[in-house]
């Protein structure tokens, strides 16, 4: 149902590092649950689909919620420079 | 005195006739759970200075006379991944083990305000993904009632610290089964209440459109006062809905119509489990009530429909773990800057990545119509075989589980085995409904009972008339 190498190319997409027994056996994994799924082609159903939305309440006020401050929220970045997140550079383009 | 088993308005009557105080309760439990909980390990955090504080300022209200609020003096476990502020919050997961929650969920400040103590935060398996809360990534609980078991999943620590009596009541999640089916385990009690009932600001998601918190409690008239005090509008979360206003009054067992779906009564389930529920449906039938069997014609679609769904709202979730934010983790000089995703999403466990890659899988170019948009279309399907049965009938019901509790080890190698632990329960999730377990008869066996959208009400009345019945 899917391969290793199908495999390697999802978990690149979904940036998870795996190794080659895990890639293996994942992929062994999925391939059984993809399997069961099928069933589902089982039935035919004609109608488009239509989206399942909650009965939502259209009176939502806006509203302002500061019930935590920045420094707690900063207090979880894995690394950082004052109040800034810090990581590597992503624009590698030179101005 | 045990306070476990003192009801949540005993408690309160109990605290203000003086016959005991908030902080002998507290301490009755923290003590309970220090002496016990090494061989269940229901628990990943005690909150004892929260616990402890709480407890004294409820006892400082008895004494300047104040009026108490509803659960003044309950003590209340938290699953895992609902955040309590200042508090550690793990998922269950190793990627989450230095997170500290900035704020408290919606339910949590409802559970705060109404006078409860809140003790501890509970084991599940790693962002409620699993069946027997083995796939915690610290450690499995254990079934208090025999400790080769699995207490079930994913809110295993929840209703194991229930059932052990560490708590008067506790939270779950719900997303596929996992309130109802360890209250079945573990012998509690435990409803997943009308998606949008219960606020899930501050609930860590799984998959945002069948994710549920609900109560767990060892009585209907817990899991009633706690649902009544969590539910209801919550402007921090869109999905929420308001309650529909009902009165308490009791329900005529004698005029109640009670579906059976013959889809729920086939081959396969514990021949334990079968004799159980149909004794506790012999029950309604001896009080008057009209037992009919029904058709729920996609159930056997249901499954697989939940697989794709659960697993596409997943994957998109958990794309927030990206090594930045939420818990640190020392990340070894990145050479680029998805190493620190690579870095970081490394620790999931096993069944998360599993999860993770089935999710990206259905919604990859090319397989998206053939997989996600089709199970949106059999989702559809089944809310309408619900709504045509609910024509027909006032409750449905069937057993929680197919199986009584496996041991430990027993299923954990073989995934789909361990997922068809919940092929009694999804359903109701897809379509949105209410569905409370109780125990019923001598074995750990759950009955299912699942109302109509915003049937809390009545599915409390029927299950508190199965105990009045037997008592």
């Amino acid at each position: 149902m899917i391969n290793k190498e199908e495999l390697k190319k999802i978990a690149y997409l979904a940036r998870i590092p795996l190794k080659e027994d895990e890639l293996k056996r994942l992929s062994e994994d999925v391939s059984e649950i993809l399997r069961y799924v099928e069933k589902l082609k089982e039935l035919s159903i004609e109608e488009e689909f239509s989206p399942q939305i909650t009965p939502q309440e259209r009176d939502t006020p806006s509203f302002e919620w500061n019930d935590f401050s920045q420094e707690e929220l900063v207090e979880n970045f894995f690394e950082k420079e004052g109040r800034y997140l810090k990581i590597k550079r992503i624009i590698e383009h030179e101005f | 005195m045990n306070f476990e088993n003192l009801k949540i308005e005993e408690i309160k009557i109990g605290l203000e006739k003086k016959e005991f105080s908030a902080q002998e309760i507290c301490q009755y439990f923290l003590e309970r759970i220090k002496k016990e909980d090494s061989k269940i390990k229901a628990f990943l955090t005690l909150c004892e200075d929260l616990a402890m504080e709480r407890s004294r300022e409820i006892d400082k209200m008895v004494k300047e006379r104040k009026p108490l609020p509803p659960m003044a003096g309950t003590v209340v476990a938290i699953k895992d991944n609902i955040l309590v502020k200042g508090i550690r919050c793990t998922a269950g997961s190793k990627i989450l083990e230095n997170f500290y929650a900035p704020y408290d969920a919606t339910v949590v400040r409802r559970l705060k305000d109404a006078g409860a103590i809140i003790i501890g935060k509970t084991n599940l398996d790693e962002f409620a993904m699993g069946s027997s809360t083995e796939n915690s990534g610290f450690y499995p609980t254990r079934n208090p009632l025999n400790y080769e078991w699995v207490p079930g999943g994913s809110s295993g620590g929840s209703a194991a610290a229930v059932s052990a009596g560490f708590c008067n009541v506790a939270l779950g999640s719900d997303t596929g089964g996992s309130i109802r089916q360890p209250c079945a385990f573990c012998g509690v009690v435990g409803l997943k209440p009308t998606y949008g009932s219960v606020s899930r600001f501050g609930l860590i998601a799984f998959a945002s459109s069948l994710d549920q918190i609900g109560p767990i409690a060892r009585n209907v008239e817990d899991c009633d006062t706690v649902f009544g005090v969590i539910s209801g509008k919550d402007f921090l979360d869109s999905t929420s809905i308001s309650l529909k206003k009902e009165g308490r009054t009791p329900i005529n067992i004698k005029s109640l119509k009670i579906g059976l779906p013959k889809e729920y009564f086939v081959s396969g389930i514990d021949p334990i489990v079968k004799d159980e529920i149909n004794k506790a449906i012999d029950k309604y039938r001896e009080m008057g009530a009209n037992i009919i069997e029904i058709s729920l014609p996609h159930t056997e679609y249901a499954l697989a429909c939940y697989f794709i769904i659960s697993r596409a709202e997943a994957c998109s979730n958990l794309a927030r773990y990206d090594g930045l934010r939420y818990a640190k983790k020392k990340i070894v000089q990145p050479s680029h800057f998805w190493d620190l995703y690579f870095q970081k999403r490394e620790d999931f466990g096993r069944e998360v990545k599993r999860r993770i890659l089935l999710g990206t899988f259905v919604l990859s170019a090319g397989y998206y119509e053939a997989y996600y948009l089709k199970a949106q279309k059999v989702r559809g399907k089944i809310i309408e075989d619900f709504q045509r049965a609910f024509e027909k009938v006032d409750v449905i019901m069937t057993p929680t589980s197919p199986t009584i509790p496996f041991k430990l080890g027993e299923k954990i190698d073989d995934p789909l085995k361990m997922y068809l632990a919940d092929i009694f329960t999804v359903s109701v999730n897809l379509a949105r409904l209410p569905a409370m377990s109780i125990p019923v008869g001598k074995y750990p066996v759950g009955l299912q009972i699942i109302g109509p959208l915003q049937g809390e009400r009545l599915i409390f009345e029927v299950a508190k008339s199965y105990y009045a019945s037997i008592s």
